[in-house]
């Protein structure tokens, strides 16, 4: 069943179908939540929240052409415009302060193999950014929203999507150029030729 | 599209281009490989772009555990039990609004306090910052909790009440021209103020608070009329309700009490018995000391606290001692 079917079912009052829905964008809109927050239960509670009123209301609801990028919005809503946000934004709080790795977690992060290590730094890499830049990189690569929709979802205009684009890009490029090491191993990975 | 004028950043975001590199298909690998051959001098921007896909592509988040998506699954199935009644006839409709109305009085004294209040918790080896709606900062140390009343929008008061250990860095708020009170409640005191920063602890059965800049109100619970304690920078306060005991002291330096909000203890001549009951009330785990004379012992220095297993191994670096750890207990005896 693709998305539109899915969704339509669900409007009808199919458990099942709904169901379906959770757990297939329930990991996106999670980490999309965090990059917004780094509040796990508010982003826990927004979820929750939004697919609770999404079936009460469910009657009431339209067709859709994209069900991710309505869940997204209303997600994105949700989270902001909670008076409690701690915004990832807010100077002086780290969000990697708040991380705080259990010691069986820190064991397992020594044990992965290298290129798991690989992947670890290149993620860094992108948490440097600044959350913002992190959001539309999210949005753009990582879930393969338009410019358009990231306008709609974010509450901005195409054009300042188009800008913390080419910004994030920039910055990205002067982050990596930190890691040369890591550049030239996938240099290495990379073959054009035969 | 004219490729030549392109920066890496722009390949980057082309969607073209960002698509052969994730999932090439045979028509973009001639159209790209042709490309560059045309144009070697571009090895080196297609490189960079590559890799800015490729980072940009990286899934940095971590991801939910099983567990919570079937937490969130199961608050949802609880929250879609509360159905909305479409009632056809108006006679009905009057009958159900007339009994419902009724239960709303009923149930609104008992909803009253759940409603109208949050609840902030945090586990063992956990600490969280919370950026209250007035812009007060709160640092919520492992295993405590803070409920925030709801009703700041309407209330005089600015009202939290506390559990455990915080750091509270209060911003002023005026209402109408006046200054509108923060108070912190605890179980043995209730520290008012209107713009300061400080530290509770409520641990070990009495509440500890130690102011580190502006002026603070203390009012003690269950001793009477003359309650009311007035602090400067680096007082500490000790009170508890059950024995009546009040204990005030003056720091020359406070910031080691604060340490903890950086991840770090500040030890300075700190007995092995007061760090194993830190180790204890911080991280959820049970400690014994095998020698006597070990407890004690006083110690000076800075550990981190991130996580346990480097407290410990920093603790046996400066201390004469092993620490074993067996599942959810730690024993202490001298090395």
């Amino acid at each position: 069943m693709n998305d539109v079917d899915l969704w339509r079912s669900f409007r009808s009052g199919d458990d099942h179908a709904f169901s379906m829905l959770y757990q297939t964008y329930i990991e996106v809109l999670y980490k999309y939540g965090h990059k917004l927050t780094i509040d796990s239960e508010l982003v826990e509670d927004a979820i929750q929240d939004m697919f609770i009123e999404l079936w009460n209301s469910r009657q009431r609801l339209s067709d859709t052409d994209s069900v991710k990028f309505y869940l997204f919005r209303v997600l994105r809503r949700k989270i902001t415009q909670n008076p409690l946000v701690r915004k990832t934004t807010d100077c002086g709080i780290e969000a990697v302060e708040q991380k705080f790795f259990s010691g069986s977690a820190e064991s397992q992060l020594i044990a992965t193999e290298s290129e798991g290590t690989r992947k670890k730094m290149l993620s860094r890499a992108l948490l440097q950014l600044p959350p913002r830049q992190q959001e539309v990189v999210n949005l753009r690569f990582f879930n393969e929203f338009n410019h358009q929709q990231i306008a709609d979802i974010m509450n901005i205009s195409i054009q300042s999507v188009h800008n913390t684009l080419q910004k994030s890009m920039k910055g990205l490029r002067e982050i990596l150029s930190d890691y040369a090491e890591i550049i030239l191993c996938a240099v290495t990975l990379l073959c054009f030729g035969k | 599209m004219n490729y030549l004028l392109f920066e890496p950043e722009d390949f980057a975001l082309d969607e073209f281009f960002y698509r052969w590199v994730l999932e090439p298909t045979p028509e973009s690998e001639t159209f790209w490989r042709n490309w560059l051959n045309d144009n070697p001098g571009k090895n080196k921007d297609i490189e960079i772009a590559r890799q800015l896909v490729l980072v940009a592509t990286c899934d940095d988040e971590i991801s939910p555990s099983q567990y919570t998506v079937d937490k969130i699954w199961e608050g949802i199935q609880n929250g879609k039990e509360t159905k909305i009644y479409v009632f056809q006839s108006t006679k009905f409709w009057m009958k159900a609004a007339a009994a419902v109305a009724i239960l709303c009085v009923a149930f609104t004294g008992y909803f009253y306090k759940r409603v109208q209040s949050q609840t902030y918790r945090t586990a063992f080896g956990e600490s969280r910052r919370l950026l209250l709606p007035d812009g007060s900062l709160v640092t919520l140390n492992a295993n405590s909790n803070l409920r925030v009343s709801d009703r700041w929008g309407v209330a005089k008061e600015r009202e939290v009440w506390m559990e455990g250990e915080a750091f509270f860095s209060v911003s002023k708020l005026k209402k109408s021209g006046i200054p509108v009170k923060f108070v912190v409640h605890t179980p043995d005191l209730n520290v008012e103020v209107k713009g300061t920063e400080f530290n509770v602890n409520t641990r070990k059965s009495q509440t500890q608070v130690v102011l580190s800049e502006g002026s603070v109100n203390l009012y003690l619970c269950g001793i009477g009329e003359k309650n009311e304690i007035r602090m400067k920078p680096g007082d500490l306060v000790d009170f508890s309700q059950n024995n009546k005991k009040l204990f005030v002291r003056h720091l020359k330096d406070a910031t080691p009490v604060f340490s903890w909000k950086n991840n770090r203890w500040t030890l300075n001549n700190t007995s092995l018995e007061e760090i194993s009951n830190l180790i204890r009330e911080t991280y959820g785990v049970t400690v014994t000391i095998e020698e006597d004379s070990l407890r004690r012992q006083k110690f000076c220095g800075v550990v981190p606290t991130d996580n346990m297993d480097d407290l410990l191994s920093s603790l046996e670096s400066i201390l004469p001692i092993t620490i074993l750890h067996h599942e959810n207990h730690l024993t202490i005896r001298n090395r």
